[in-house]
């Protein structure tokens, strides 16, 4: 398993290097890196990227990224964010991240300068709505990380709508008995949605409010090293409003799968 | 073999008998492997068979050998009438054996000795066999110990030639002789019979084995002559002596068909049917009935109802879902119920066995009284080419399971192809017996679909996957081929589950040893069924383990039975129970699917006769709730058992006054009088809520249900009321419903306090809403507290007039005097209720008024767990209620207020209602259809049906909302029918939503059976009611008439009166 790393600056990517290889390491992964320049233009050294395999590409960048990772069977592709700038910035994703969100095939790791580095990621935050076509990223999480001595946590926020699949399970809208109901839901919970063969221990959270605001908190507040959730790449239709806020507004790194309904 | 044979042996015989020597096997040296072979096949079919013989046990048994699976199939009748034995896997069981007294012994002596001294005076040699049971034999010719049957003839001439020296005709006057020497001794009907060599004095003969066979096979089996098929070789003379077979033509069995398979040289009389042919013939006739039969077992799987109306089913395989799936198809019958996991097994599965009643100290955290679960008896694990057959394995084509509600089974079919390349088909049948509770059954069948392959079923039994309160479970063999399993609870009950797998009959597999494990399996061709029946017994105990032998009687009994009976029993049992509580809606098929998948589990889970077990809120199919019984039984699920089946109604109020004296144990705990009963009940009556619990999020939160939700007492009484209104049981009334009431409202008198402005108040409860914990006054409560007080003492006042020394007795035992009871009803007429008379509305309880508004669309859409949502600070502090409380109180005493006083809090108090309880939606929606609200009632009703059927929710995963049902009848039947009690009559006002073209549905009301007919008419409404066995009081337009038994037609336009059209 590989995860690439997609470098256009040594220096102003070293929070994404050191995140992107940490996670490698917590999952037992190779990581290589990749910088795609114009034509005539500067490459990296080797230097500048010491112990890590760098990959020289010239052209479009999110081209010959993308490319590369249906090619070379890359399992987690790394990408830079910047920085919001000014108060009237609404994402911080570049046009080379958002390109590559629509069409990487591979979840991507995204980075901001500034957010809570990964480390040995002792904890993770999985944001679930409670569907299964947002589950991918739980799949996704427990396939990758569950191993002993590290907690999922499975952070399920209420909101007064609830996903029409079936198959979903959104926090009980009756609850008869409070110390049954919750006891017996949270059951189901990770039954239905976690699988963790490797004796990781799961945690189910809930929490009451909008999405976006009440994971970044919830992530800041429980020190986790890494937010993973599903998204289908998409910002069409109002989809992705948790994905577009968590990338401004997350404390640490984050894992989005390409797959169903924005995770929340 | 003649036309006339041919056809007469054209059918199925449900009993063949036969004679051994001639018939079943040339003689006693023969090899009788070929019939042993048939016996057996022809025992695991259900058909009896009996062997009708003069020789012995060793003689017989020792040459057929035959082992059938199961005893009680295969008869021995033995020593010429004198012994039975029934031939089980061990082998033969004496049954009944007639013993000569001593001078019986010495009289059939004496008359041998006579006929003998009679011979040897006229010159011949003559031996006496004297070790026969109650008979001796007369050797006529010792020289010729063995003559075989087919040297018949020279036997007679010998024999014959004999006795013409002695002066004798024949062997016919040596047969008189004997018959007169033997009166002569004093045997008054001695049984005299030849086979040439021997004359036989006896006690008995073939006769008395067939008089067995009558009422033993067939009169004690119910069924008739002309099931049976007797074959024999020697119905015609020998000689001039009848036939050893001749006896057996008694004049009871002359519609039965006999057939002769011997030589038969004299010819056969007019009965019987002359085949002959020897065993050769008797083994071909036995191939017929058996290819019958098994034709018949392998074409007739059970298969489920084709009506739409009646299927509840579940097509594909979802895991996401597949807890859901199992609640659903639970089946259960009062005494366990057994989630409906997927025999294999699955990563998603969930399989548990539940028995109600058998509980445990848990050992969680907080401790709570637990069921014990039973193991899981439904294991059944298959291998088919090799490779273990799961979904997992391949690929999956097809896979449907229906519950068929009508008659209580869930069905299975199920395709797949293996990884191999190779498909097959599984169909299951699964019940538990509603005809026999403590038995349950599942056949399984699996088939190759294109290639041929060796197929292994292997039996499994496992741990129920419900956690419990089990200490230990011991697994022991059994001398059947199975298990039996004795689980113990923490200081608790038991149970033993006793199983067995087989064969099922018709299909062509075998048991047998595959590395240490009892397997059933063998090599099929495409098409060839290898199919097996795996039936259970579960008996239970509060307070012990039950006896393995219990349990394998229990066992017995189904084995006995057999699958197909079994379940031929217990599907006519829920025909039975439907006939007095199906509900039919034409126009919404939803709707109805809705109610009878209701009215299904409701039936599942009460039990009619144990008075140790209730209903649990979440019924018998999942571990939520612990099985706990709640107000969810008496005032939600009650209703539909007193108006569909009173008796289980009263056993679930007995359940209630069996545990009085837990009752009044926490009302004393409390620091109160009477009886309080439990918020949460299990086995012993005794409270078991916990104090606390875990939230949302973790959180521990205390619990105060336990402490101050005392409205349960007021709503058993309300059962106990309820049920004798509707019943006129005053015989229950009188023994246990009194003293509840009685109890009850002492509860309630100690429990109100006086205020400083003279009125009496009750503090510090929760009502019905439980947002809303610690209140003051809650009108819920109060007012039926109130009721509760009024209605005990009319009872009393009732029981003092029908029987005045029991009520004597009654007072004296519960210490209650006419003062005590004149300060029950000083409190009860001053006790506040929070009661408008301006604008006809209950505030729910003090200070209700004063909370927090919270704008309308802030809860919704419901249902809308508002404490989560918007907060408990928030909940607490706001106009905002859970559940119906105060329009629950106006449903439940619908004979108390008027329809502008519903009206009026039902307007209240409907918008700000959040419906955050399953207990809700489904009395809104009969409280809104009765006040003519046809939008909101509609609405509420498919909020409540979608509560355990919705897909997206999965509220039924660990069980089923079984308040959410009998709210669901509720509204069906009080709300859409309109029909209600008041007083001892039933009010009809109907109120049908526009789907619905037409209702019917039955009720049983003071010993009378209504059939209901209900529909909307050319603006109006049309009601046809047959009433049977007993008058009935109906009410229309205000006025209460009585209606006989009778079919009537009513009709009225809308807004109009009601004119009876027909009588």
């Amino acid at each position: 398993m590989t995860v690439l790393i997609a470098v256009s600056d040594a220096q102003t990517d070293r929070e994404l290097v050191a995140s992107a290889r940490a996670l490698a390491a917590a999952a037992g992964w190779e990581a290589r890196a990749v910088h795609v320049r114009e034509a005539g233009g500067p490459g990296l050294a080797s230097a500048d990227l010491p112990d890590l395999e760098l990959i020289d590409l010239t052209g479009e960048a999110a081209e010959q990224i993308a490319g590369l990772v249906a090619q070379a069977r890359v399992d987690v592709l790394a990408v830079g964010l910047r920085a919001a700038v000014g108060p009237k910035a609404t994402s911080a994703l570049g046009h080379v991240p958002k390109a590559l969100l629509g069409r990487s095939s591979a979840p991507v790791l995204l980075v901001r300068p500034g957010m809570r580095p990964l480390t040995s990621l002792r904890r993770l935050l999985v944001p679930m709505e409670g569907s299964p076509s947002a589950s991918a990223a739980m799949k996704a999480a427990d396939d990758a990380f569950c191993a002993r001595g590290r907690e999922i946590v499975m952070l399920h926020v209420v909101t007064p709508g609830t996903p029409a699949e079936s198959g979903s399970l959104p926090a009980p809208r009756i609850v008869d008995q409070e110390h049954y109901e919750w006891s017996a839901w949270q059951e189901e919970f990770t039954m239905r949605f976690a699988q963790c063969p490797e004796g990781g221990r799961h945690r189910v959270s809930v929490r009451v409010g909008t999405p976006g605001p009440v994971i970044a908190a919830e992530a800041k507040a429980s020190g986790a090293e890494l937010i993973v959730l599903s998204w289908s790449g998409s910002f069409a239709g109002g989809h992705g409003a948790v994905v577009k806020a968590l990338l401004a507004t997350a404390p640490c790194p984050l894992l989005i799968v390409p797959g169903g309904p924005s995770a929340v | 073999m003649s036309e006339d044979i041919r056809r007469a042996l054209d059918r199925e015989f449900a009993v063949l008998c036969f004679d051994w020597d001639g018939t079943a096997v040339t003689d006693r040296r023969a090899d009788a492997a070929a019939v042993r072979s048939r016996v057996e096949r022809l025992c695991a079919l259900g058909v009896d068979v009996a062997v009708v013989s003069g020789t012995n046990v060793k003689n017989v048994d020792g040459q057929l050998k035959a082992r059938p699976d199961v005893s009680g199939h295969l008869f021995l009748f033995l020593s010429r009438g004198s012994e039975v034995y029934v031939v089980g896997p061990d082998g033969p069981r004496l049954l009944e054996r007639r013993q000569a007294t001593a001078q019986e012994d010495a009289q059939l002596t004496a008359a041998a000795e006579a006929v003998r001294h009679k011979l040897v005076a006229g010159g011949l040699d003559i031996d006496i066999v004297y070790d026969r049971l109650n008979r001796r034999k007369v050797d006529l010719i010792p020289e010729w110990p063995d003559p075989p049957k087919a040297q018949i003839a020279e036997l007679q001439e010998r024999v014959n030639a004999r006795l013409a020296r002695a002066g004798m005709r024949g062997v016919g006057e040596a047969v008189d002789l004997s018959r007169a020497l033997a009166r002569q001794a004093g045997l008054d009907h001695p049984g005299i019979t030849s086979d040439l060599k021997h004359v036989e004095i006896g006690l008995t003969d073939k006769r008395d084995s067939m008089r067995y066979v009558l009422r033993a096979l067939l009169e004690g089996r119910g069924r008739r002559p002309e099931d049976m098929l007797v074959l024999g070789d020697e119905f015609g003379p020998v000689g001039d002596s009848e036939g050893s077979d001749y006896l057996t033509l008694i004049p009871e069995l002359s519609r039965s068909t006999f057939v002769s398979v011997g030589v038969e040289p004299n010819g056969v009389p007019p009965r019987v049917l002359p085949a002959a042919g020897g065993p050769a013939v008797f083994l071909s006739i036995l191939d017929d009935q058996l290819a019958r039969r098994e034709a018949v077992a392998r074409e007739s799987f059970p298969a489920p109802t084709a009506e739409p109306a009646w299927r509840f089913a579940v097509k594909g395989f979802d895991p996401y879902r597949e807890r859901e799936v199992e609640t659903w198809l639970t089946v259960a019958n009062g005494e366990t119920g057994t989630r409906g996991a997927v025999e294999e097994g699955s990563a998603a599965s969930t399989p548990a066995t539940f028995v109600a009643g058998v509980f445990g100290d848990g050992t969680g955290d907080p401790a709570v009284r637990q069921p014990v679960p039973a193991p899981d008896w439904t294991g059944l694990r298959l291998q088919a080419w090799g490779s273990v057959v799961s979904l997992a394995n391949g690929e999956l084509l097809e896979h449907e399971r229906v519950l068929d509600m009508r008659h209580g089974v869930v069905y299975r079919y199920w395709r797949q192809r293996l990884r191999s390349g190779h498909t097959l088909r599984v169909r299951t049948a699964r019940f538990a017996s509603l005809a026999d509770r403590q038995l349950l059954a599942v056949r399984a069948e699996a088939m190759p679909e294109e290639e041929g392959g060796r197929f292994v079923w292997a039996a499994a039994v496992g741990v129920s996957y419900a956690g419990g309160a089990t200490k230990e479970t011991e697994f022991q063999r059994s001398d059947t081929p199975g298990f039996v399993a004795r689980t113990r609870g923490r200081h608790g009950g038991g149970h033993v589950l006793a199983l067995s797998t087989r064969p099922a009959p018709g299909s062509p597999v075998t048991r047998y040893l595959e590395q240490a494990r009892d397997v059933i399996g063998g090599r099929l061709e495409p098409g060839d069924p290898a199919t097996v029946d795996r039936l259970a017994a579960i008996v239970s105990a509060r307070t012990r383990v039950p006896s393995t032998e219990t349990a394998r009687r229990a066992l017995a009994r189904a084995e006995q039975l057999g699958y197909d009976e079994l379940l031929r029993r217990h599907r006519a049992a829920w025909e039975q129970r439907w006939r007095d509580a199906d509900l039919v809606v034409a126009g919404d098929p939803a709707d109805q699917q809705a109610l009878r998948f209701s009215i299904y589990h409701m039936i599942s889970t009460g039990h009619p006769t144990k008075e140790t077990v209730s209903v649990g809120a979440r019924g018998l199919g999942g571990m939520s709730y612990f099985l706990h019984v709640f107000w969810d039984c008496e005032i939600f699920v009650l209703p539909f058992f007193i108006y569909t089946h009173p008796e289980t109604a009263r056993t679930l109020l007995t359940y209630r006054f069996r545990n009085l004296a837990g009752a009044r144990e926490k009302a004393r705990d409390m620091g109160h009088k009477g009886a309080l009963y439990p918020w949460e009940s299990a086995d012993k009556g005794v409270e078991t809520t916990p104090p606390y619990g875990y939230g949302p999020d973790g959180e521990m939160v205390p619990i105060l249900s336990g402490l101050m939700e005392h409205h349960i007492s007021a709503d058993v009484a309300w059962g106990v009321w309820e049920y004798w209104k509707a019943t006129a049981d005053d015989a229950f009334m009188a023994a246990m419903g009194v003293e509840m009431m009685l109890e009850t409202a002492r509860f309630w008198a100690s429990r109100a306090s006086l205020g400083a402005d003279d009125r009496f108040h009750i503090r510090l409860v929760v009502g019905p809403d439980e947002y809303h914990e610690g209140v003051d006054d809650n009108a819920y409560t109060n007012v039926l507290a109130r009721w509760n007080i009024e209605k005990a003492v009319e009872a009393l006042n009732w029981l003092e007039r029908v029987d005045s020394g029991y009520a004597e007795e009654l007072r004296r035992r519960l210490v209650l005097t006419d003062n005590e009871v004149d300060q029950w009803q000083l409190a009860a007429r001053a006790l506040v209720d929070g009661f408008d008379p301006v604008t006809n509305v209950f505030e729910q309880f003090a200070g209700f008024y004063q909370m927090e508004d919270v704008p309308i669309e802030k809860l919704r859409p419901r249902p809308m767990p508002a404490d989560l949502l918007l907060g408990r600070e928030v909940t607490l502090q706001a106009k905002v209620v859970k559940q119906a409380d105060a329009v629950m109180l106006c449903h439940i005493l619908s004979d108390e207020f008027s329809d502008e006083v519903l009206r009026a809090n039902y307007d209240y108090y409907e918008p700000i209602t959040c419906h955050g309880s399953s207990l809700s939606p489904g009395i809104h929606a009969a409280v809104a259809a009765r006040l003519g609200r046809l939008g909101d009632a509609v609405e509420d009703f498919k909020m409540a049906a979608a509560i355990d059927l919705a897909d997206n929710m999965g509220n039924a995963a660990a069980g089923l909302h079984m308040a959410t049902m009998g709210g669901l009848w509720q509204a069906a039947v009080q709300g859409f029918a309109g029909i209600q009690r008041r007083g001892g009559a039933l009010l009809i006002d109907p109120h049908l939503p526009p789907t619905w073209k037409k209702v019917s549905l039955p009720l049983r009301f003071r010993g009378a059976r209504l059939q209901f007919d209900l529909k909307r008419h050319r603006g109006g409404d049309e009601v046809g009611i047959t009433i049977e066995r007993a008058p009935v009081r109906l009410i229309l337009d205000g006025e209460e008439q009585e209606f006989r038994a009778g079919t009537y037609r009513l009709r009225r336009a809308d807004a109009g009166p009601w004119e009876v059209v027909t009588r």
